[in-house]
């Protein structure tokens, strides 16, 4: 990364795509003097220029001197620093939107003297200015990353701080624990050694706190991301019939963010409230013999981290052999992880029944299934509901969810995994001066967390994943 | 009079500076008021404590004297922290207090190139250069007169120096921006009596000395201790040099006559009758060597109301009770631990008598600066002590410290060449932080003198490392005293591996015997072949028998020896009795369980230690705080000021915060990027 502060940048800080307004986002010591040159009052004459003020304004491309053009009629705002966003002069322009108009803007804001934003460069002059700190900066990230309206909700929990607060009370209860093993140490004569069942007590307690907390980040990520599902099923079953109900009626409002190669296979459908990550296998298994096992590869990977499996079968006629393989992964994975789950849905019954729902039951543990003709629309809400149903939320409303980035996620773990270190430990009689490591190795994983305590490696990472525009 | 070096002040500090030098060849001589008191224990008599063994230990290990001077005299010794694990285990050891003075004095008189001047320093000599480089000696002829003119009686039963287990609080810092003279260097220093003492360089260990008070409630009268006047010269000697000063505060506890105190009732701490000492130099102690016990008393609701009901007679306390000033957080006097700890209805007092021939008993735990009439009030509310006679009252001493963030890692006075400090002067509490302290001061005076590279104990090398590190990166502005929490690498600072740690380095100084290198070589390859042969040879059946029956401890046959040892409650003593194979050293011993119990976690901490040193790494030269956006006002006040030398220690000084550090890397690596 090579971040120049002294340019004045500018970016588009609207999702690209189709959507009302595009905000065009300048910053920098030369965001007035772009303004001016950029911005004309739309009944004439020159404008003041109030700070945070609105101004409805004529963006006009002047590269070429000779002959102006209006490009937009858009709002423009000016807001010098320190007050802004990234704290320098910031001025921002609200267009109509669509990606050609906004990216026009930002070419004639190059002429002008302005460079182009690196990834996540807005974010990081607001760290650098100090206005954000660097939980605050990842909440800004998963802003920008949410996909769905919950999503977008609970990025904003974390901005207000709800994530700051759980963490503040766990490490208040560590420090505590701390606190107490180090006066023993240092004033075992006159402090009463503490109950370790006390402590293992509180360690539980914590423990739960981290679980619980991981358990709101991964319905936060759900409700972010969308459900990881998998459609799967032999050729013809009607895999792309399905697709395209789903999709087709059903296209994400918002999205994918930039950067992200779209690939045919995957899409993102808002079903029932719920958010899916669709992932199509379709395809893999109808080429020859040789990709035929590297397309099972493929779909096996991608049922492993999925949460949701989508199985078309061909009610009328016999299970090909080579899908029960596939069918035998899934109800071992059933059998393993509660949280992993499967709808199936035996398509073409208008043809008649071969195999009912109970030989899916007794074969390999599938409850859900859709009885369906989608070739005519049979059985579409059905589907649609059930989906709803299987993927709802186990939380009561979204204000529980928490929305953490990979990294927070990884300290979290590592707070647990500290934990259940110091759980051993105090089974095992380990003396106190160890169980003081892995209390330290706790306090330290949740700093990172708050980013009390970041390496440069952590700030890297944080800052290269921030797309363009923030 | 001509030395290499001059060591003004004999105490725990002072000895340790003046023998570190002698032994190193260089022409020393202690400067002390009285020659008698070298090494006296002006406070408690005991020697060690958590942290505190562990330094006793360091200072063995580089051939210091304290371990051997304790364990020559002691008479009463335990194990702290025995269940708490081996790391943080401690030895405490009670000294008895006039034979302990005696030992060092004669250590003192008969080191080598040692000399010790009955008299007192009351200025500095040194050289200025100034701008044009034009050099002028000065000697600040006002201070000089100014302590000539301060009575000085020598009180033989009085002590020195106050400073342990006590109350102490700070009063004033000044801690702007210092604005050292530069280019001075030290020449020499003159005495009250007019000696000029010639020399190359000056290591100073004052104690509480400098400008010296002493509170009995509220009265007040000026002394370094008890009965002795302070001393003002010097103070002046170093604020003329452009030294920012401080004042502290400490406390002691009252003395009790012997044959008044009811022992018959209370809790009996008794001696420990393993073989236990502090240095590997020191035979074991004779079985037979006569010990006294310790007693526990503890405070009552009488004792509660008296001290609540006297606070405002307490000079800790104005007459709203608010505590004035910040107290130190640990070791807290007796009206401290009432009034801030509402809910802990009872509070244990220790007794420990001072010597098998002494009368005094020493008052653990009931640290006061309380009017006399309140500590006997105090005293006789405590069970057994209802008819006590108090020898001695308790009282605090006030006086002058030195910023210790002036000092440099080798305790040489930044832009001073040729000036140590060690001990209280630095704003430490305690005689086993002054003689780790003292040590490193003279053996680094030395080394200046020989221009050799100043000798530094790294963080992860020893407690002694730590102390001078918080005390240079963080300053301190209440009396500093060592904790194991101050060690982020408590499992690797053990008090059974000092001499791994230090011992090497202190050979190749020249500050160790050849006898103490070869202890040092047998023990080493005794230990590593033990651990080696523990982790090769397998219990069998017969042998996890013998085990089962001897520890109590149901034992199968399969595993390693060493892998047995990781239970606690199997000992490697155990394990050689039942192999039949002769005993070792009881440090061998804990040198040989540590290495395989804590195997992992000494993997760990090393790993973690690994991962600093890239901080540490990462040097810091002119950089300009102000301009590092997004650092805190005070961390970019507090940095600029201690100029640190890397990104370590500049995240080790309170009130930077990780963000703030972040913040810096984010500047370095903007400039790196600029350049």
């Amino acid at each position: 990364m090579n971040y120049s502060p002294s340019d004045t940048i500018v970016a588009v800080a609207t999702p690209p795509g189709l959507g009302g307004v595009a905000i065009v986002r300048v910053s920098g010591p030369d965001s007035l003097p772009i303004l001016r040159k950029i911005v004309r009052r739309n009944r004439g004459g020159s404008l003041e220029w109030s700070a945070r003020h609105m101004y409805y304004v004529q963006v006009v491309d002047n590269r070429d001197s000779s002959s102006e053009q209006i490009i937009d009629r858009a709002l423009a705002v000016y807001m010098p620093g320190p007050y802004s966003y990234t704290g320098e002069d910031v001025a921002e322009i609200q267009c109509h939107g669509g990606d050609v108009l906004a990216r026009l803007i930002v070419d004639v804001c190059v002429s002008n003297g302005a460079r182009l934003a690196l990834p996540g460069e807005f974010t990081y002059r607001a760290f650098m200015a100090g206005k954000l700190d660097l939980s605050e900066a990842e909440s800004v990230l998963s802003l920008i990353e949410a996909k769905s309206k919950s999503g977008v909700v609970l990025a904003a929990n974390n901005l207000k701080g709800a994530l700051s607060a759980s963490i503040e009370k766990l490490r208040d209860g560590i420090l505590d624990i701390i606190a107490q093993y180090e006066a023993e140490i240092d004033y075992g004569d006159e402090i009463e050694t503490s109950d370790t069942s006390l402590v293992a007590g509180r360690c539980s307690e914590f423990l739960n706190e981290v679980e619980d907390l991981l358990h709101r980040a991964s319905e936060g990520r759900t409700m972010a991301e969308g459900v990881e599902t998998v459609l799967v099923g032999p050729p013809n079953a009607g895999k792309s019939t399905l697709w395209n109900a789903l999709i087709g009626q059903n296209k994400a409002l918002v999205t994918p963010y930039p950067g992200t190669t779209r690939d045919q296979l995957e899409d993102y459908v808002y079903v029932n409230n719920v958010l899916l990550h669709l992932i199509d296998t379709a395809g893999l298994h109808e080429s020859g013999d040789p990709v035929e096992r590297l397309g099972m590869e493929k779909t096996l990977e991608a049922l492993s981290e999925a949460e949701l499996c989508l199985v078309v079968l061909d009610a009328h006629s016999d299970i090909p052999s080579d899908f029960k393989l596939t069918l035998s992964e899934l109800s071992t994975r059933v059998a393993k992880d509660p949280c992993f789950r499967v709808l199936a849905i035996m398509n073409k019954c208008d043809l008649g029944v071969k195999v009912t729902p109970k030989d899916l039951t007794d074969m390999w543990g599938i409850r859900d299934v859709c009885q369906t003709s989608l070739k005519f629309g049979d059985g579409l809400e059905e589907i649609k509901s059930k989906l709803g149903a299987l993927c709802h939320s186990s939380l009561t409303s979204c204000d529980m969810a928490i929305s953490l980035s990979q990294r927070q996620r990884e300290s979290l773990q590592q707070v647990r995994a500290a934990l259940l270190r110091l759980q051993e430990g105090i089974v095992k009689a380990v003396p106190c001066d160890c169980l003081l490591l892995d209390l330290h190795d706790c306090l330290q994983a949740l700093n990172s967390l708050t980013g009390h305590d970041v390496s440069e490696d952590v700030l890297n990472r944080v800052f290269s994943k921030f797309c363009l525009g923030k | 009079m001509k030395y290499d070096i001059v060591v003004v002040g004999g105490g725990h500090a002072g000895v340790e500076a003046a023998m570190a030098a002698g032994r190193l060849g260089c022409r020393t001589a202690i400067v002390t008021s009285n020659p008698l008191k070298m090494g006296v224990m002006p406070c408690n008599p005991s020697i060690g404590g958590p942290a505190k063994s562990h330094l006793v230990r360091e200072i063995d290990a580089l051939g210091g004297e304290m371990a051997r001077a304790i364990d020559d005299t002691f008479i009463h010794i335990r194990r702290l922290n025995t269940g708490k694990g081996q790391a943080v285990q401690a030895l405490r050891a009670q000294a008895d207090r006039p034979l302990y003075n005696e030992r060092i004095v004669k250590a003192v008189l008969a080191a080598e190139n040692v000399d010790v001047i009955t008299d007192t320093v009351v200025s500095l000599i040194y050289d200025m250069s100034n701008s044009d480089g034009n050099t002028s000696q000065c000697q600040d002829k006002s201070a000089y007169n100014m302590s000539r003119t301060a009575s000085c009686s020598d009180n033989l039963t009085s002590e020195q120096g106050v400073g342990r287990g006590c109350v102490a609080e700070k009063t004033e810092i000044d801690d702007t921006r210092h604005s050292l003279k530069r280019h001075v260097t030290v020449k020499g220093v003159a005495t009250m009596s007019g000696l000029e003492i010639a020399c190359g360089a000056v290591v100073i260990c004052t104690g509480t000395f400098l400008a010296g008070v002493l509170h009995l409630g509220k009265f007040t009268l000026p002394g370094g201790r008890s009965g002795e006047a302070p001393s003002f010269g010097l103070s002046q000697s170093l604020a003329d040099l452009g030294l920012k000063m401080g004042r502290l505060k400490t406390g002691t506890c009252p003395r009790l006559h012997r044959d008044t105190v009811r022992l018959s009732g209370l809790d009996v701490l008794p001696c420990s009758h393993e073989p236990l000492k502090f240095s590997d130099m020191s035979e074991d102690p004779d079985p037979n060597r006569s010990h006294v016990d310790c007693y526990i008393t503890r405070t009552t609701e009488a004792t509660r109301r008296v001290v609540m009901e006297n606070l405002d007679r307490s000079p800790l306390y104005d007459g709203s009770g608010i505590i004035t000033g910040v107290g130190p957080r640990y070791c807290p006097s007796l009206e401290d631990k009432f009034v801030r700890f509402p809910d802990r209805k009872v509070h244990l007092v220790f007794l420990e008598p001072e010597g098998i021939e002494a009368k005094e008993i020493y008052l653990q735990g009931v640290s006061t600066s309380m009017p006399l009439d309140v500590q006997y009030g105090m005293v006789r509310s405590l069970p057994g002590l209802e008819k006590a006679e108090i020898i001695r009252p308790g009282y605090a001493v006030e006086y002058d410290y030195v910023l210790p963030t002036q000092l440099d890692f080798s305790l040489a006075v930044r832009g001073v060449k040729g000036l140590y400090l060690a001990g209280q002067i630095n704003g430490t509490s305690g005689y086993e932080e002054a003689a780790a302290q003292g040590l490193i001061a003279g053996l680094n005076a030395a080394r200046y003198l020989s221009e050799q590279e100043p000798f530094i104990v790294r963080r992860d090398q020893g407690y002694v490392g730590v102390l001078i590190d918080d005390l240079v990166c963080k300053g301190t502005s209440e009396p500093y005293r060592m904790h194991t929490s101050r060690a982020e690498y408590r499992l690797l600072l053990r008090e059974d591996n000092a001499d791994d740690r230090l011992t090497p380095q202190a050979k190749d100084m020249g500050l160790i015997s050849d006898k103490r290198w070869q202890k040092y070589l047998t023990f080493k390859s005794m230990a590593q072949s033990e651990i080696e042969r523990l982790r090769n040879k397998h219990v069998n059946l017969d042998l996890a028998q013998k085990i089962s029956a001897r520890s109590g401890c149901s034992v199968s046959p399969g595993p390693t020896l060493a892998e047995l040892l990781h239970r606690s409650d199997i000992h490697l003593s155990c394990l050689r009795q039942c192999e039949e194979l002769p005993q070792f050293e009881l440090r061998l011993n804990e040198k040989i369980e540590a290495a395989v119990r804590y195997d992992g976690y000494i993997e760990r901490q090393q790993r973690e230690v690994s991962r600093m040193a890239k901080l540490e790494d990462v040097k810091l030269s002119n950089v300009n705080y102000n301009e590092v956006i997004g650092m805190s006002g005070e961390a970019v006040e507090k940095l600029s000021r201690l100029n640190p030398r890397n990104v370590g220690q500049a995240s080790r000084v309170p009130g930077v915060s990780p963000s703030d550090v972040n913040a810096l890397m984010i500047y370095l690596r903007k400039m790196s990027l600029c350049k």
